[in-house]
């Protein structure tokens, strides 16, 4: 769980811890915006150097960021792919000729399972990943010899292609830099407290949004209850032969049941508790009461925030260029 | 064959405390069979710990486990079947919530067993068996489990493990939350598993009085430590009792304060209230 | 009148089985009612309307001269408290500072005011240092507690006690009964739901449910010494009080039943 930076507040000093939780969300959606109207490359860098220059003035570790982002590579390397393969416009800039043969073949194979065999063994796994594809890439194109399984093809990379990629995928970046940044400096709760701030106005249309903060600060409160429950059960069941690690499907379907019905039965009875509990203290849904938590806006929001601003105006600037 | 621990200790760390150590250097013998063993120790004394080794639901940080034959280390073994582990000690724990999740007490019961390949048939019968073991009827087949009260959810739980026939079975806390009379009925139930079968049984407890009156072994556990591995009546004349944060049976406490209040010299260790009665009488007679 | 007065409760779940019947008690300030009784004879059940929690068939509430219904329920919540079994399924709060306003923020008390109320109430149940904890930290008998404190912040001074203690291991029961002691002593009225026949012997008067009815409601000491109401309830009588009522009413014995009383009551 520990390795898991995406989403999880991580308690520290700097910048971005002292402001005011709805600053923070408010930017991160103005950047949001920007980024998506940015239209070249060059801006787009310019977009992703500016995430890193804020990471460093807010002190927050990049390798740390990198680190966190290892769980979506893989959703990464896949749209980068994806879109190099689908999109056929524009110049080609990389033209190969490849062949796919019994050989082809064979060596595909070979070069499959050394990777899955070093892959047990060393702990590289993107480093081989990549020199897996290249090697893939090698044989595909120089191993011509023997008989024709398949119609010798050209494998091309177009400009439209590999700049969509390229554009999907530092957007990509720069989206889950700065996610991660606001849920790394914000504590769940003062998140939901901003949240539930801002959608106030959203009680004229009958949105309840203080109920709605309410539900999700409680749900949050029992977060390390649920799986300390979830554990209880499983050794318990486990006692019984349930092992949560072996068995056939219908086993497992079987094990997962009972997993899940004491979850949801314990949580039903939880919830008729603790509404009593709340009732009995006077908790009546949808009247007004003070609180004890509350925000305040000091000098670094307004600066935050104009700056926010400025740069989604000079995003609809550039655009409109 | 039993379990055997060979200076086990277990740790783990966690986010609040760092590196902690449940349990140290434990030396334990348990005989697979006719043991009647009760095992006490304050609140995070490692009891439960201990416990959940019996039957490989946690493998230890150091030293090694036997268990009927299977040695268990720190490192998961691919050639033993921990799963077999667990049909030959059963342990039932304390709250039967985190358990029963069928829709009928018997398809309930029936969920162990038919885990270890019984037949749905057998396992049927095991349920019937089982449940009449605990003290209810077969009416109780049928009815939802968490329809029913507490002490008799209770029961269903043990029943479930006892449908799978193990032979040592460890129970945590089995007499909590009951009233005194099924408090007794339980216990008389484990008592006579353990005299008719011979099934060796270890059960966790607060309750000083029904170790005074059921067991004659007791282990104690404080802070992570073994201290004490003997017989109960051993225990209770220890002076010194406070240091493992345990308190003596109430027979023993009244008839302690009333020699020392009123200056006499009873026989303080009497296991029922009878007896009690019995010396009280006695001590005025002279 | 008394300050807890319950006239004719009578209330059910469905329409055919009552589980309170024609209840009638009076409760005096300042007074420790232990409420025994076996499962399904009505204890929570008498509590929860009390509160306001459930609303009667029929019959009345008053609580200091208010009766219990819509217009009052909202008055009477803040003279009464109540401390439920699951220490885990009654804390709110994110941390034990948020839990303990909890109460205060729905009364719209001002935020300074609960910022010192916490502090004071906090420091009671010697939870001062604790105040940023997570409850996920915390042990059950550390989260009864600040159950009490959250009660006492809203200037509550009736407590009810259901089953508090049950699930609690023994260490941390006794520190709770201890702190309850306190409670009593400053004042409040506290009203304990037990099966625990050791905690029921430092009130003052004991209520002993029934089916649904009052089976009897005693000086402690009187129901103590009819041991029917415990085997009629499923109850036990603690060892020295078993052992008294068993030694004949002669001279001989006179001394040790009396020290056997006083051991009894000694906790």
């Amino acid at each position: 769980m520990k390795s898991i930076i995406i989403g999880q507040y991580i308690p520290g000093k700097g910048l971005f811890y002292r402001l005011d939780p709805r600053t923070k969300i408010i930017a991160v959606l103005l950047i949001m915006i920007s980024v998506f109207l940015l239209e070249t490359i060059e801006q787009l860098l310019i977009g992703l150097a500016t995430a890193i220059v804020l990471l460093l003035i807010g002190k927050i570790s990049i390798l740390k960021v990198i680190k966190g982002l290892k769980p979506i590579m893989i959703l990464l390397i896949f749209t980068f792919i994806f879109q190099i393969i689908l999109n056929r416009e524009g110049e080609a800039l990389v033209s190969q000729q490849m062949y796919f043969t019994v050989y082809t073949l064979l060596f595909l194979i070979l070069a499959f399972i050394v990777w899955r065999i070093l892959a047990k063994l060393i702990r590289y796994r993107f480093t081989l990943f990549f020199l897996f594809a290249a090697g893939v890439f090698l044989i595909l194109s120089y191993v011509d010899f023997g008989a024709n399984i398949a119609n010798p093809f050209t494998f091309n990379i177009y400009r439209a292609g590999l700049e969509m990629s390229f554009f999907v995928v530092v957007r990509l970046l720069i989206i889950i830099t700065l996610s991660t940044v606001l849920t790394l400096t914000t504590k769940p709760t003062d998140l939901t407290q901003g949240l539930e701030k801002l959608m106030h106005p959203m009680k004229k249309i009958g949105f309840d949004s203080e109920s709605f903060a309410l539900i999700i600060s409680i749900s949050l409160r029992y977060i390390p209850t649920i799986f300390d429950e979830a554990n209880k059960i499983m050794l318990a069941q486990a006692s019984r032969g349930a092992d949560f690690s072996e068995g056939k499907l219908k086993d497992k379907l079987r094990q997962v049941i009972s997993l899940l019905v004491p979850m949801f039965i314990i949580a039903f009875m939880r919830s008729e508790e603790l509404a009593n509990a709340m009732e009995s203290r006077n908790f009546v849904p949808g009247e007004k009461r003070t609180r004890i938590n509350e925000l305040y806006f000091s000098h670094g929001d307004i600066i935050a925030t104009i700056f926010s601003f400025l740069i989604l105006a000079l995003a609809i600037v550039l655009k409109v260029i | 064959m039993g379990i055997r621990f060979n200076e086990v200790s277990y740790g783990y760390s966690s986010f609040a405390q760092g590196l902690y150590t449940a349990i140290k250097d434990i030396n334990l013998e348990i005989t697979e069979k006719n043991e009647f063993i009760a095992l006490v120790g304050h609140t995070g004394s490692g009891k439960s710990t201990l416990a959940k080794h019996m039957n490989a639901l946690i493998f230890p940080t150091s030293g090694t486990l036997e268990i009927f034959g299977r040695t268990i280390t720190n490192k998961r073994n691919k050639k033993i079947k921990y799963n077999d582990i667990r049909k030959k000690v059963g342990l039932v724990f304390q709250f039967p919530e985190y358990q029963l999740f069928e829709e009928t007490v018997e398809k309930d019961i029936m969920f162990g067993p038919m885990n270890f390949k019984i037949t749905k048939e057998e396992a049927k019968k095991l349920a019937k068996q089982s449940l009449n073991l605990v003290g209810l009827d077969d009416s109780y087949l049928q009815r939802n489990p968490y329809n029913l009260s507490g002490g008799e959810k209770k029961r269903v739980s043990i029943a479930g493990i006892l449908a799978m026939d193990p032979d040592i079975l460890v129970l945590d806390e089995p007499t909590s939350g009951l009233d005194p009379a099924g408090k007794r009925i339980l216990m008389d139930l484990f008592k006579n598993i353990n005299e008719t079968t011979g099934k060796t049984i270890v059960i966790i407890t607060h309750d000083m009085d029904l170790v005074y009156q059921y067991f004659n072994r007791v282990l104690v556990m404080n802070d992570g430590h073994l201290v004490f591995d003997g017989k109960t009546d051993a225990l209770f004349q220890k002076e010194d009792l406070i240091d493992y944060h345990l308190d003596y049976p109430n027979t023993i406490k009244v008839l302690k304060y009333l020699n020392q209040e009123l200056n006499l010299n009873m026989n303080v260790f009497q296991k029922t209230n009878s007896e009690a009665l019995a010396e009280i009488k006695r001590a005025v007679k002279l | 009148m008394s300050y807890i007065e319950i006239k004719n409760l009578t209330f059910s779940y469905n329409e055919k089985t009552n589980v309170l019947e024609d209840v009638n008690l009076e409760i005096n300030k300042g007074e420790w009612i232990a409420v025994l009784g076996h499962n399904g004879s009505g204890k929570s059940t008498l509590a929860k309307t009390l509160v306001g929690l459930l609303e009667p068939q029929k019959g009345e509430i008053s609580i200091d001269g208010l009766i219990m219904n819509d217009e009052f329920a909202y008055e009477i919540r803040k003279k009464i408290g109540i401390v439920f079994q699951n220490p885990d399924n009654q804390f709110v709060g994110v941390t034990v500072r948020d839990d303990i306003a909890f109460g205060m923020e729905n009364l719209c008390v001002p935020r300074e005011e609960m910022l010192e109320k916490i502090s004071f109430y906090a420091e009671k149940v010697n939870m001062l240092k604790f105040l940023d904890s997570e409850p996920a930290n915390l042990s059950g008998g550390q989260k009864q507690r600040v159950a009490i404190a959250g009660i006492l912040a809203m200037q509550s001074d009736i407590i009810i006690f259901d089953e508090a203690t049950s699930m609690l291991d023994p260490f941390s029961r006794e520190e709770l009964i201890k702190y309850i002691k306190t409670l009593h002593q400053d004042g409040l009225t506290i009203i304990m739901i037990t099966h625990d026949i050791n905690e029921a012997l430092l009130a003052d008067r004991i209520l002993v449910m029934n089916k649904g009815k009052v089976y009897a409601f005693e000086d402690t000491e009187e129901i103590m010494k009819k041991k029917s109401i415990f085997t009629d309830s499923h109850l036990e009588l603690p060892v020295s009080l078993d052992l008294a009522n068993a030694l004949t009413e002669t001279q001989e014995y006179k001394e040790i039943r009396e020290k056997l009383w006083e051991y009894a009551l000694m906790k």
